[in-house]
This record gives structure tokens, C-alpha cells and sequence, in this order.
């Protein structure tokens, strides 16, 4: 690059205006031998900022710490809620337990209880009787059901009457050629004015 | 994401991180510590790290945000001033000038002197060489408002540069030339 030419790059470069590309071609020109005495302190710039990236190294231990910081940061994020889980499942445990014994225990006192009658015949004949009871007192239900369906019949019936109206509907549908009626009227009128027109020239 | 992928995606970005942390916080130790909470930052955040499309811009830009909540913290501690404020302009001492013989230093004394909105501007596009839209997606800034502050910034390094370096070694003629800039 011609000394002109990185001068008027450098005059971009302090109004912000190059673009990435054109700093990496002045940095280039301050690299290179043959950097005019004038442009020095710009030279010095530059090879600051190509170089400070070397002295600005933050060292090999860096990396060290911030993995153990990590891992810091982890193992008691984690402990808290593991301690959590490990509480939760002796108290389910124990709660399970104590489900199971006092469920087993109804059990078995319900089954003690069954067996009431010693002669299954006898048996047998109680549960009809019982059986029996119950559904004369199903029947004794339903009749008042039945009844009142009765009534409810009656009403629909004249509820039929219904359709009538719709007759009257369809007559009414001849109210749809009103319109027309109406757009005949506006002629006639129409028709009134010249005429008022001819009889004022008359007059 | 897991370990793996971290120590693959994310861990390789350290030394922006530091570098970055560094321009900011102005000293090693408080950087060293950043870069560490901040990495512990992300990988809390492991699961969602997937979704940013950009994750070296969304690095660049938690580590900014902590770097800064940190002097926050400071700058109410330590009222002393003994590091350098972010939004104030420290004139490096003359003594200090002198001390330091190296340019590079010098050009570093100067740039951790630029308000932190510059400083930084400086570092993502002159030293990492990003572009303005990362930038503006690092800092949260437009990106005229960045060329305008990178201008400022860049005219200033230059400046001080001539005044208070090579006035010194050789006074005359190059004092003019910064003026005229």
C-alpha cells in the first residue's frame, strides 16, 4: 500500500468510517518497514492494538479455576435437593408400610365377619326374600313415572297445533313482493313531476 | 448443554473474556475474579445457552454487564479512587508518564483513561476487531452513536499520544501537529 493511500485510509479511520476490512490493510501498512517518520505515533497505535492481545494473557491457571468454580457451583446446587429426595424416600417407605397394615387389617376383620348362616340352602332363600322386597318396591316407583308420562303425552298432542302457524308464515311470504309495489310507485311519481312542470308553463 | 459442550463452546472464550474484563476493571486480580463468576454465570445458564445466536456477543455482553456491576460495587466501597472510575476522565499523572518508557504502555495508560463507553468501544472493534452490529448487540448502543464515540476515541488516543509521549522525547514540531489534530 502507497503512503497516499494509507493516509487517506487513516483519515477514515479517525472519522470511524473504515470498515474491518480496510483496519486490517493499516494494520498490514504499520507492520511492514518503510512507515514514514510523521505516522509514527499512529504506528505505535496500531502495533498496540495487533499485539495487546499477547499481553493481556490471563495465565494457564485461569482455566483451572474456573472449572473448579464450576464444579463448586454444581455440587452444592446439587446436594440440596439430593438430600431432599433421599428424606422423601425413607417417608414414603414408612408411610407405604403403614397403608399395608392397616389395609390387610380391615381385610381380614371383613372376612371373619362373612359367614352368618351355617346352611347354604337357608341362605340362599334369605337372599331371594331380600331380593324380592327390593323390586316390589322398584315397581311401586315406577308407576308414579308412569303417570306422569301420561300427562306429558297429552300436552305435545296440542302442541301440534304448531303447523298452523306455519301456514300463516307462508302466506306472509307474499309481503316479499312489496318492494316491487314500491319501485312502481317511485315511477308514477316521477311521471307526477313534468307533469307539474307542463302545468305550470300552462299557467 | 452439557460439560463437554461447554468446555468446547464456551471455556475457549476466555481470554476475550479476561481481556475484555481487564479493560473494564483496569487490574488483573478483579479481572481473574470476574472471568471466574461470570463462567459460573453461564454455566448456570446451560440449558438456555443454546438458544442465543450469537454466543460470543452474549459472552462479551454478560461479562460487560458484571464488569460493570462490579465497579458499581466498588466505586461505593473503596472511595479512595484507587482504580480507575468508569465514567470519569483520570489524567495519568506526569510522573507516571515518565516512569513508563515503553509506548504500549503508555497507549494503555491512555485508553484506560477514555470514559468506559469508549474504552470499551475501542477494545471489541480496534483489539477484537469486531463489527459495529456486534457491537451494537455487545453494548446496546447505535450503531452511529458507536462510530461517533470509536471517532472521539481513536482521535483522542492519537492525541494524547503526541502530547504527552513524543512531546517529550522530541518537543517542537509534532506538539503542532496535535493541535492541528
Amino acid at each position: 500500500m502507497k503512503i497516499q493511500e494509507a493516509e487517506i485510509l487513516l483519515a477514515k479511520f479517525y472519522k470511524g468510517e473504515t470498515s474491518v476490512a480496510e483496519e486490517d490493510k493499516l494494520k498490514k501498512f504499520f507492520s511492514e518497514p518503510g512507515v514514514p517518520e510523521h505516522l509514527k505515533p499512529d504506528q505505535d497505535m496500531f502495533s498496540y492494538y495487533s499485539g495487546s492481545g499477547s499481553d493481556a494473557r490471563p495465565g494457564t491457571e485461569l482455566e483451572k479455576n474456573i472449572l473448579q468454580a464450576i464444579r463448586e457451583s454444581d455440587t452444592s446446587y446439587s446436594t440440596g435437593p439430593g438430600r431432599f429426595t433421599g428424606q422423601l424416600y425413607w417417608i414414603t417407605g414408612i408411610a407405604a408400610t403403614i397403608l399395608i397394615v392397616i389395609g390387610s387389617y380391615f381385610l381380614f376383620q371383613r372376612g371373619e365377619e362373612a359367614d352368618t348362616f351355617n346352611n347354604p340352602e337357608l341362605a340362599y332363600l334369605e337372599t331371594k326374600k331380600v331380593l324380592y322386597f327390593v323390586s316390589s318396591k322398584l315397581n311401586a316407583g315406577t308407576n308414579p313415572i308412569q303417570q306422569t308420562l301420561r300427562k306429558f303425552d297429552k300436552g305435545t298432542s296440542k302442541l301440534k297445533k304448531m303447523s298452523e302457524l306455519n301456514k300463516g308464515i307462508e302466506e306472509l311470504r307474499a309481503v316479499t313482493h312489496l318492494p316491487a309495489g314500491f319501485d312502481a310507485l317511485y315511477y308514477l311519481e316521477m311521471l307526477q313531476e313534468p307533469g307539474d312542470i307542463v302545468s305550470k308553463y300552462i299557467k | 448443554m452439557n460439560l463437554e459442550e461447554f468446555k468446547t463452546k464456551v471455556l475457549p472464550l476466555q481470554e476475550r473474556l479476561y481481556g475484555f474484563s481487564l479493560r473494564i476493571l483496569g487490574n488483573s486480580e478483579d479481572a481473574k475474579d470476574a472471568v471466574q463468576d461470570i463462567y459460573v454465570k453461564l454455566w448456570k445458564m446451560k440449558d438456555s445457552l443454546h438458544t442465543y445466536i450469537n454466543l460470543n456477543a452474549f459472552v462479551m455482553t454478560v461479562t460487560r454487564n458484571h464488569c460493570l456491576d462490579k465497579l458499581k460495587g466498588k466505586k461505593t466501597v473503596s472511595l479512595e479512587g484507587k482504580h480507575i472510575s468508569s465514567d470519569h476522565y483520570i489524567d495519568p499523572s506526569p510522573e507516571e508518564i515518565f516512569e513508563k518508557k515503553d509506548v504500549m504502555e503508555k497507549i494503555k495508560l491512555i485508553i484506560s483513561g477514555l470514559p468506559e463507553n469508549q474504552r470499551t468501544i475501542i477494545h471489541l472493534r480496534d483489539i477484537e476487531g469486531y463489527d459495529y452490529s456486534e457491537i451494537s448487540n455487545i453494548i446496546d448502543m447505535s450503531v452511529n452513536n458507536i462510530r461517533v464515540n470509536l471517532s472521539r476515541a481513536r482521535k483522542k488516543i492519537r492525541e494524547e499520544l503526541l502530547n504527552k509521549y513524543y512531546q517529550h522525547e522530541n518537543s517542537g514540531s509534532r506538539d503542532t501537529i496535535g493541535k492541528v489534530l
